[in-house]
């Protein structure tokens, strides 16, 4: 036994190694898995290491549901890669786990506002944004079947009226008495929340109370959208039963025309495409408003965000910066990936825009609407009051499930629970 | 060291050389007349505290040099002092009758697989469930409990009785899951237990094709059976409508439709009841084939002899005999239909409708929405010890009912 213990100890007195340090930065970043968007970033990370030969980044994508809960695992592990592409609106409830951007690194006012103010979080800056979410103001229409429902292409709807006209003539419906063709589809998850959003701000109201700590659904204004889309409905352009978020989704149903016109983001066309490469001609034209402006709720968008574990926090903020901050790189993510701008510059400068449109000109109308967005606000978990709450109450009162009262008061209650 | 998961590693140094630890050094502690239960103990800790500090020592002397390779190194950290225990632990003087090092070997990694990967999780869970834990938050320094992750005692089985939206989607999966049991329960046996009859009764020749055939749908995928079954029932293109359509009967919306019913029933919920079973019924038919293989022909023939049909055989004489494999199998039929989620997430999502009225939102998918997608693992927890609860009184309920006091 004593000569065990001798080589224990032996052992332990070479065991001490040495550590040397370490020239080569190596980071890691994540990401959910979408083909453009990750093309984008794979493009600014080659970029970025041609640019800094001593630092490699990374990329490791995770399919959508996974990478949230990859995230919610990894974080209080603190396993999480140094950069991480999240959704703006998700950025303050993980705020405490992020690094806060230092000091006066980028100019935060270069950014839109809704796409900027969810990094936001008590004053600190979280992360860069990367797009301009919009999911309400321009709705995507198919030209082909505009041609072959006799219609004027592209339309100019001036009121709801002239909208109600041409949807109308564009829906279809079988012998055995089912709708094939929806003329307008909005009743996606997303469609639903923020069309029902935006017509709270257009008809004047306002969908949070005075001090943002709870939502006032249960409003004049409120009644006067939910009447509106209903309306649609008993008018027979959609059926809400056969088409919504979870059975022929928008923009499935869009480009297997199934769905004349479809209120989705221009995200959603790169995704289209993809799919459907040999689709025919499609623009992005703008909705009427409900009252005397435009105004609009948006999500903020994907972005970039630094771990607070990160041991290289300030090689990947430059990192951050160089991706989101820099015109000429965020451009490029933005033409690959698809998406709206969340840096003022690429819409507002003609240079840029024309670069920006000749790549995607679906977004030409869509451009001017931005102006009206806000930001949605920050609410503990936007993910469950719109996907559970708003969405499937709205969808059942259009399903003649619920009254627009009722509908208003389960709204308020469920969402403002979410609050305690 | 960039790039290096330096925890994932700690948990392979840790699982690799606790078994092998446990599992080698009771067999060399019984060649040596050694106690080997004694053997397994020491090789864990020995192995456990090798591998973690020799694993690390490896690891961050050989990154520098070869950064890809260090981690496959470092897995080798637990032989540095398990070599020299296996090689130097003397052999003692005393004969030894009982040689259990292979059962020691044997049984100590198993125990400590158990206890890390679900004595340690179940324990987990009901810690949670009295804390209103998100993994979003930071909480206190003792495994993120306290905090921001307050401890809130009995307060999550007070929201499931309550008037609050997170009560009432409990209450209405909870409906959902005892009426998805309990249509699944009796369905499922009126279909197997005559089946492996008729099946027992062919040709022997042609039982293993049909065993093989009812079979199959058991070892498929629950999503591609799912994604089958979403055709077979979908509103404009599914199947189901197409042959409907052929008497005249209008489309159904079978998983869209929340005023679509069968008999009073939900149609959606109907729909996920016939996939599960379409995909769970070959599980319980070959057992209930072996029950009736094990039979002794010997007393039917005796029936017989009395002069008792074929159907006074099988009601006198094989159903009482298969009573307690009826027992088995429903105990696993009424788990495996409590813990129904992957052919309803594909099929419905748990809709259609909102959480709190939807037919087809089932107790897992409760507790897989709240845990995973809007991070409430205090609250998932606690409607999982409810689930737990549940499952047990049933089980307990049904060997009782069951029970038999005899054997053949």
């Amino acid at each position: 036994m004593k000569k065990l213990l001798i080589v224990f100890a032996a052992l332990f007195v070479l065991s001490f190694g040495v550590v040397t340090a370490q020239d080569q930065v190596t980071l890691r970043l994540w990401a959910h898995q979408e083909g453009a968007f990750n093309e984008g970033t794979q493009a600014l990370i080659d970029a970025y290491m041609a640019e800094n030969p001593n630092v490699t980044i990374e990329m490791e994508t995770f399919e959508y549901d996974l990478y949230i809960q990859t995230l919610q695992t990894a974080m209080p592990a603190g396993d999480e890669a140094d950069i991480l592409a999240l959704f703006g609106t998700w950025v303050c409830s993980y705020a405490d786990r992020l690094a806060a951007m230092p000091g006066e690194l980028v100019d935060t006012s270069q950014f839109f506002d809704a796409p900027m103010d969810g990094y936001i979080c008590d004053g600190e800056t979280y992360g860069l944004p990367q797009e301009f979410n919009l999911e309400y103001g321009a709705v995507l229409t198919n030209k082909a079947m505009f041609e072959a429902a006799g219609l004027a292409y592209p339309p100019v709807w001036e009121t709801w009226d002239d909208f109600m006209v041409d949807a109308e003539a564009l829906t279809q419906v079988g012998d055995d008495g089912q709708m094939t063709v929806t003329g307008y589809h909005y009743t996606n998850a997303d469609a639903i929340v923020f069309a029902f959003l935006a017509g709270i701000l257009q008809n004047g109201g306002t969908y949070w109370n005075e001090d943002m700590s709870g939502f006032v659904f249960n409003s004049p204004e409120a009644e006067a959208t939910l009447n509106q889309m209903k309306a649609m409905v008993d008018a027979g352009i959609i059926d809400p039963v056969l088409f919504n978020d979870s059975s022929n989704w928008g923009g499935d149903a869009f480009f297997t025309e199934q769905a004349a016109m479809v209120l989705i983001g221009p995200w959603a066309v790169q995704y289209g495409l993809g799919d459907f490469p040999d689709f025919g001609e499609f623009d992005y034209v703008a909705l009427p408003s409900f009252g005397e402006d435009a105004s609009f709720a948006a999500d903020s968008g994907w972005g970039l965000t630094v771990s607070g574990n990160s041991s290289n926090a300030e090689v990947a903020w430059d990192f951050v910066q160089f991706a989101a901050a820099n015109a000429e790189n965020a451009l490029g993510w933005n033409m690959t990936s698809g998406t709206i701008p969340a840096l003022r510059v690429l819409v507002e400068d003609d240079m840029y825009s024309a670069q920006l449109l000749e790549a995607l000109p679906w977004l030409e109308p869509v451009l001017p609407e931005l102006q009206y967005g806000s930001y949605i606000g920050g609410m503990p978990d936007r993910d469950l009051v719109f996907y559970d709450i708003i969405y499937p109450t709205i969808l059942d009162m259009l399903q003649g499930l619920l009254t627009v009262e009722d509908a208003m008061l389960y709204m308020e209650e469920d969402s403002n629970a979410s609050f305690e | 060291m960039d790039g290096i998961d330096l925890d994932a590693l700690r948990l392979y140094w840790l699982m690799i050389w606790a078994v092998a630890g446990s599992g080698v050094t009771p067999l060399i502690f019984d060649r040596k007349n050694r106690s080997p239960w004694q053997g397994a103990l020491i090789g864990l800790v020995v192995g456990i505290v090798s591998g973690q500090i020799f694993g690390y020592l490896l690891l961050v002397t050989l990154y520098p040099v070869a950064p890809d390779l260090a981690p496959w190194v470092s897995m080798i950290g637990g032989l540095v002092f398990l070599i020299p225990l296996w090689t130097l632990v003397p052999q003692t003087a005393k004969v030894r009758l009982e040689e259990h090092g292979f059962v020691a070997g044997t049984v100590t990694p198993l125990i400590f697989y158990l206890l890390v990967l679900s004595v340690f999780p179940l324990l987990w869970a009901l810690i949670l469930a009295f804390f209103d834990y998100s993994p979003r938050e930071v909480g206190g320094p003792f495994l993120g409990l306290g905090g921001n992750n307050p401890f809130v005692g009995f307060q999550h089985f007070e929201t499931m009785l309550s008037a609050a939206r997170d009560g009432r989607t409990f209450r209405n999966s909870l409906g959902n899951t005892l009426a998805f049991t309990a249509l699944v329960l009796p369905l499922n046996m009126l279909i197997t237990i005559p089946l492996a009859v008729m099946i027992e009764s062919v040709h022997k020749v042609l039982k293993p094709i049909f065993r093989a055939v009812y079979f199959l749908p058991v070892v498929t995928s629950s999503v591609g059976v799912a994604v089958m079954w979403g055709y077979i029932f979908h509103a404009q293109y599914g199947l189901l409508n197409d042959v409907l359509g052929q008497f005249g009967i209008a489309p159904i919306a079978w998983l869209q439709d929340q005023l679509a019913n069968i008999l009073g029933m939900p149609a959606a919920l109907l729909a996920v009841v016939i996939a599960y079973l379409w995909q769970d019924f070959g599980y319980n038919l070959v057992i209930f084939i072996a029950a009736l293989q094990g039979i002794p022909e010997s007393l039917k023939d005796a029936a017989r002899v009395d002069g008792a049909s074929s159907t006074q055989v099988f009601w006198n004489v094989t159903l009482p005999l298969m009573r307690p494999t009826i027992l088995v199998t429903s105990v696993l039929t009424v788990i495996s239909s409590f813990q129904v989620f992957d052919i309803i997430q594909v099929m419905t999502q748990g809709g259609p409708g909102r959480p709190d009225s939807s037919p087809t939102r089932v107790l897992v998918l409760d507790i897989y929405e709240n845990a995973f997608r809007y991070e409430k693992m205090g609250w998932a927890a606690a409607i999982s010890l409810v689930m737990f609860g549940m499952v047990a009184i049933i089980t307990l309920i049904q060997s009782r009912v069951l029970r038999s006091d005899w054997e053949y």
